[in-house]
């Protein structure tokens, strides 16, 4: 039986948006377990993406109130931030240009269903690997240029969006990166449902000291930390086709590994430290030789498994700016730069 | 005179390999309840269904990943599978990804962990790598640690004591950094501060494996344990699997029979061999040899690195030459123990009859410890039996004596009586081998003082002396029914000696 949220096609909503056809969840689609999307048409014939909210999994819970609520509060918490985010200008946030509520008459799960209208991506970043899922360098340190810019726009209203991955950094007119999804997105001072779990966003590109269960107290540390690493976990990503997470799976001992590891995370991290080494050294063989030293840096700084040691040397020790990525944001565009030829090698310098 | 069979005490001392080897063995695996699982069912049920719908390498890749961190390879296996097909392009790191998928999934054969530690590079050229890698990692303790083994190996125990020095002030209770921390001092000989290490370290009350060795150093510098009564507690609660408390039972155990608890030592053994590390197999066996009523599976003697329980196992029914080899594995395995060396080289002069094979496990020995007495004594008795009198000599009188280690100071009198004998100054010869016997004896060495005679006698008959006959029959009554299974071997090599010198002088 179909739920409210799969009756929207053919419907025109407030705004004048059409909806055209349901899209059929691709993995490179943005949005969780409780939506579901739409190809949708605007007043001006422009086309869109509409993510509308499936409330028919949260009524088949064991405790459907509580699903309901704090799906319900998970909602009206991204739409929130989304119109911060747009009132702000940050225009590297895949932000809602329209949100709305429409009723379904005859829905057998009451008919009301929420909606965020987006801007249209081409797809997320892999659909710009080619055939051996490689990525054209210039390409890449674009995008990681306009991920570091998006996440400095967030962290500068005191968001941490604790779920930057592959499949949430939409690609535009074929060039043009944004970071979507802040369904699992935390502001300090703010409270969401998700902000209670260790790990809010997606456990697999998680930074090694919330899978071991190692919760600071410090919300930048917490928080912006988390942010830091994804985007380091993001570089990993364009020159390997895994996160960084899924790398220190890969080289660190079974039994060294947060499914298995009964102890704290300090008595672990040497083990961790030496598995994230072997990565980077590996990740190294593989770096174009002209970005080889940066990036790894970069990597190294960003990645780093001791969250207190995370982040640009010269921001470390100051605990406001310890997880700026400000400075990255110069780095990758120094970087794209050169790879896209528009710099000459003698006269740039590294920022 | 060789000297090597040191068995009169042992002590559960952490084994050092080197890290990968160490976690590889199941050494590392920290005790306490497992933790809870991650919650993420959505997030990998999304990517199980992309990759069921598209089928691409892109979304293939995407759930090995999370397969790993989630710890669902099992649920992976296809895309796995298909990312290693050769006519799939993908990076190298996503098809090694895959196919570190399949291995913990069972699907592929995991390596074993080698029996033989033999290294491809020279130790030089480990530490040449491994001192490049801390130059971008200054703060990997593991390496560092890793690093302190190699210089220890060839003998740069200052390097050692540096690197290890700061591995151990980058930690606060990772076990694989203290344990081999504690095995390098004790083989630096500062035991006192191996203890001060642990009893300073929280981690310590905490881990059983910390605990075991605490109580294993602090019997070595010879102070009181405090970690006693809890580490009983930590076997009788049974808050941590056998695994976990074997060497730390087998600590317990070999205090209870140093005092003399009989019963206790048996129990505790026992508990040691319910599921051993190569390190408690030896402990057991050891005890096993000089007490009654410890058994040990000979099973147990299959499981990876049990170098050392199998050489006395082989030392036991005079295979000397298997024996031997597994000393020789041994020293590759951890190329500080000293004991190795000694008792491989032994072996090959009393068992095997093999000067040149004793030659070059000294040498191995010598690597890590240059000036150990009881090694160089080895080498001159190999250079005596091969003729090289002169190199022999310079050699021994180049040894530094040590003052307080009776054991080595009196087979080296008895050494200096072989080289006289050699020389062909039978009397001198002579005169040294009874004052080692009588000092041996002096110093209730009477191993030694066996060894000793049996090695006057082999001379005497070498040389032609009148009168060994007598000798030989009366160390023949004397020695024939001693359980050693060297003694026994020389006994059995004088008996044939005097019978062809005997023949010789019937039919000149």
């Amino acid at each position: 039986m179909r739920t409210s949220a799969q009756m929207l096609e053919g419907l025109t909503l407030d705004g004048g948006w059409r909806v055209l056809s349901r899209i059929v969840p691709l993995s490179s689609a943005t949005g969780g377990t409780f939506s579901e999307g739409y190809l949708v048409r605007g007043p001006n014939n422009e086309q869109a993406f509409l993510k509308a909210l499936d409330y028919s999994g949260a009524l088949k819970s064991p405790d459907p109130a509580r699903a309901l609520q704090a799906l319900t509060e998970t909602y009206n918490f991204e739409r929130d931030l989304l119109h911060r985010c747009r009132a702000h200008g940050m225009d590297r946030i895949v932000v809602a240009i329209d949100d709305g509520t429409i009723r379904i008459n005859g829905a057998p799960d009451g008919g009301v269903v929420q909606y965020l209208v987006f801007e249209l991506a081409d797809g997320d970043v892999r659909s710009q690997a080619d055939t051996s899922q490689r990525f054209e360098r210039a390409f890449s340190l674009r995008a990681l240029h306009h991920v570091a810019t998006g996440m400095v726009q967030l962290h500068s209203d005191g968001i941490a969006h604790q779920d930057v991955k592959p499949s949430n950094v939409l690609v535009f007119r074929k060039k043009e990166s944004k970071i979507a999804d802040l369904g699992r997105a935390v502001r300090n001072g703010a409270a969401p449902p998700h902000s209670t779990q260790i790990v809010a966003g997606d456990p697999v590109y998680a930074p090694p000291e919330l899978l071991y269960r190692e919760v600071d107290p410090d919300w930048n540390r917490r928080r912006l930390g988390c942010d830091a690493y994804l985007l380091g976990s993001m570089v990993v990503f364009f020159f390997t086709g895994q996160g960084m997470t899924a790398l220190l799976a890969r080289d660190l001992h079974p039994s060294h590994g947060w499914l298995a590891w009964g102890g704290t995370y300090r008595d672990v991290l040497p083990h961790v430290r030496d598995a994230f080494g072997r990565v980077v050294n590996n990740l190294k063989l593989i770096l174009h030789p002209d970005d080889r030293d940066r990036i790894v840096s970069i990597v190294r700084e960003l990645c780093e498994p001791d969250p207190r040691l995370r982040g640009h040397p010269k921001d470390r020790n100051t605990p406001a700016l310890q997880y700026s990525l400000r400075r990255y944001i110069a780095r990758f565009d120094w970087l794209a730069r050169r790879a896209e030829g528009g710099l000459n090698r003698r006269l740039g310098a590294s920022p | 005179m060789s000297l090597g069979i040191r068995d009169e005490e042992r002590r559960i001392i952490p084994r050092w390999r080197d890290s990968a080897t160490t976690s590889a063995l199941g050494e590392l695996s920290q005790p306490g309840s497992a933790p809870r699982p991650i919650l993420a069912a959505s997030d990998f049920e999304q990517k199980a269904l992309a990759w069921e719908r598209e089928q691409t390498p892109s979304s293939a890749a995407e759930l090995v990943g999370a397969a790993l961190v989630l710890g669902r390879e099992q649920d992976a296996i296809a895309a796995a599978q298909f990312l290693v097909r050769q006519e799939v392009t993908v990076t190298t790191t996503v098809r090694e990804v895959a196919q570190t998928v399949l291995l913990r999934a069972g699907e592929l054969t995991p390596p074993a962990v080698s029996e033989d530690p033999t290294w491809k590079e020279s130790a030089r050229s480990r530490i040449r790598h491994l001192r490049s890698r801390l130059h971008d990692e200054p703060r990997n303790a593991v390496l560092w640690t890793d690093l302190s083994r190699e210089y220890a190996s060839i003998g740069l125990s200052d390097q050692a004591s540096r690197a290890m020095e700061t591995a151990v002030a980058l930690v606060e209770g990772n076990r694989f950094v203290l344990r081999s921390a504690v095995r390098l001092w004790v083989h630096l000989h500062d035991p006192e501060r191996a203890h001060d290490l642990l009893r300073r370290r929280v981690a310590t009350q905490e881990d059983p494996w910390l605990t075991a060795a605490e109580i294993a150093v602090a019997s070595v510098a010879e102070r009181q344990s405090r970690l006693v009564k809890r580490a009983t507690q930590m076997i009788s609660n049974e808050l941590f699997d056998a695994r976990q408390t074997s060497e730390l039972a087998s600590a317990l155990a070999t205090l209870a029979m140093k005092d003399g608890s009989a019963k206790t030592a048996r129990r505790l053994f026992a508990h040691s061999l319910v599921s051993p590390t190569d390190n408690s197999l030896a402990q057991a066996t050891w005890a096993a040899r000089r007490f009654a009523g410890i058994s040990v599976d000979p099973s147990a003697l299959a499981l990876p690195r049990t170098f050392e329980a199998r050489a006395w196992q082989f030392f036991g029914v005079r295979e000397w030459f298997k024996s031997i080899r597994q000393c020789m594995l041994w020293i590759r395995d951890e190329p500080f123990a000293k004991r190795a060396a000694q008792m491989g080289s032994y072996m090959a002069l009393v068992g095997a009859n093999d000067p040149k094979l004793a030659e070059t496990l000294v040498k191995l020995g010598l690597r890590a410890h240059p000036s150990d007495p009881a090694l160089l004594n080895n080498l001159v008795v190999g250079l005596i039996e091969q003729g090289h009198l002169d190199e022999a000599e310079r050699l021994y009188h180049s040894i530094r004596r040590p003052v307080s280690d009776q054991e080595s100071e009196t087979t080296l009198v008895a050494t200096a009586g072989l080289l006289a004998f050699r020389r062909g100054n039978h009397d001198l010869g002579r005169k040294l081998y009874a004052d080692a016997i009588a000092a041996a004896i002096a110093a209730d060495l009477h191993r030694i003082a066996v060894i000793a005679e049996l090695y006057m006698i082999r001379e005497m008959i070498r040389a032609g002396e009148p009168g060994v006959a007598a000798t030989l029959t009366e160390a023949l009554q004397n020695y024939g029914k001693l359980p050693d299974a060297d003694v026994q071997e020389l006994l059995g090599r004088l008996r044939q000696d005097h019978n062809a010198k005997a023949l010789a002088s019937m039919h000149p």
